[in-house]
């Protein structure tokens, strides 16, 4: 399947009015925590991110052509139809781990990390 | 309130002295949505596993335990910091694609089955589903993901992606309604 990411402009094209540049948050407030995409990473968080480029030309197009819709406050409101049909997920193939073992796996793997120190 | 946000603390104390008992209580709150969360990322049940691995031993370390300053719920912070983790391995890694054969590959079994309607409404429904899921661009898609499996709230997601909470919210928005537009009837028929 083609990568779906790649800024098709079947929502419109960019400037031609859509919903508004409201996609252009460069100086929007952030949340309490939320650090800026080139801010130093916090304690206990060193790795590089997401790697969502801020000001990414095919992602705003996107944002400002695409309708809107009334989001819920709270995203759990979803649950009657987005959440409940994403959060099903397939059985495990027989050669994949359970949750219990990856998590015992981990267990283990860090309490020899500490032992080895 | 107070009393289970300090005795979060306090079990995150000991989770990061290595308390055996400690780790695995920490780990399992999160482990089950960062699993969900990481195969709707992939679509693949063995990238899934070793991105669930890596979110979980980053979320053991000392110092990422000790991060946790007891300002929100641990369950938020364990799944934005697990998240972000995921988010990044799977930079360094080659884009294998949105994978739907062997996901709904039984989806006409079930049908000629003879499921229960449920199981009928969410046979049909999943591909068209999973066709436009893979319409949204990446980080659409992801802001779904983490808000409707992961579970986070807006400033959480916010958080994880390093992106402003009200990019969060109209990027949801937005994706809320071409979901819609896609999914046309039979979105109305689960509603």
């Amino acid at each position: 399947m083609e990568r779906p990411d790649d800024g098709g402009d079947i929502y419109g094209d960019p400037g031609d009015g859509g919903l508004g540049d409201d996609s252009s948050f460069a100086d929007e407030p952030l949340a309490d925590g939320v650090a800026r995409p080139d801010a130093p990473a916090p304690a206990g968080e060193d790795d590089p991110g997401p790697g969502f480029e801020a000001g990414d030309p095919a992602f705003e197009r996107w944002l400002s052509a695409a309708p809107a819709d009334d989001a819920p406050a709270d995203p759990a409101d979803d649950v009657g139809w987005l959440g409940a049909v994403l959060g099903d997920v397939p059985p495990l193939p027989e050669d994949c781990l359970s949750t219990d073992e990856v998590v015992d796996r981990v267990v283990a793997q860090r309490l020899d990390d500490e032992l080895g120190l | 309130m107070a009393d289970a946000r300090a005795q979060e603390l306090e079990l995150v104390a000991r989770a990061a002295a290595r308390d055996e008992r400690a780790l695995r209580a920490v780990l399992d709150r999160a482990a089950a949505r960062l699993r969900a969360t990481a195969w709707h990322l992939c679509h693949d049940h063995h990238e899934a596993q070793d991105l669930l691995q890596e979110a979980l031993l980053h979320l053991s370390r000392a110092d990422v335990l000790r991060a946790f300053r007891g300002d929100g719920p641990l369950d938020g912070y364990l799944m934005s910091a697990g998240v972000r983790r995921m988010l990044s391995a799977r930079r360094t890694r080659p884009f294998r694609g949105l994978r739907d054969v062997e996901l709904y590959g039984d989806a006409d079994e079930r049908l000629a089955g003879g499921e229960p309607a449920d199981g009928i409404v969410e046979a049909t429904l999943h591909p068209r589903l999973a066709a436009a899921l893979a319409s949204l661009p990446e980080r659409a898609r992801t802001v779904v993901v983490l808000l409707a499996v992961g579970e986070l709230e807006y400033e959480e997601c916010a958080r994880a992606l390093g992106m402003p909470i009200g990019t969060v919210r109209s990027t949801y928005s937005r994706a809320r309604a071409v979901l819609r537009a896609q999914l046309g009837e039979a979105h109305h028929g689960t509603a």
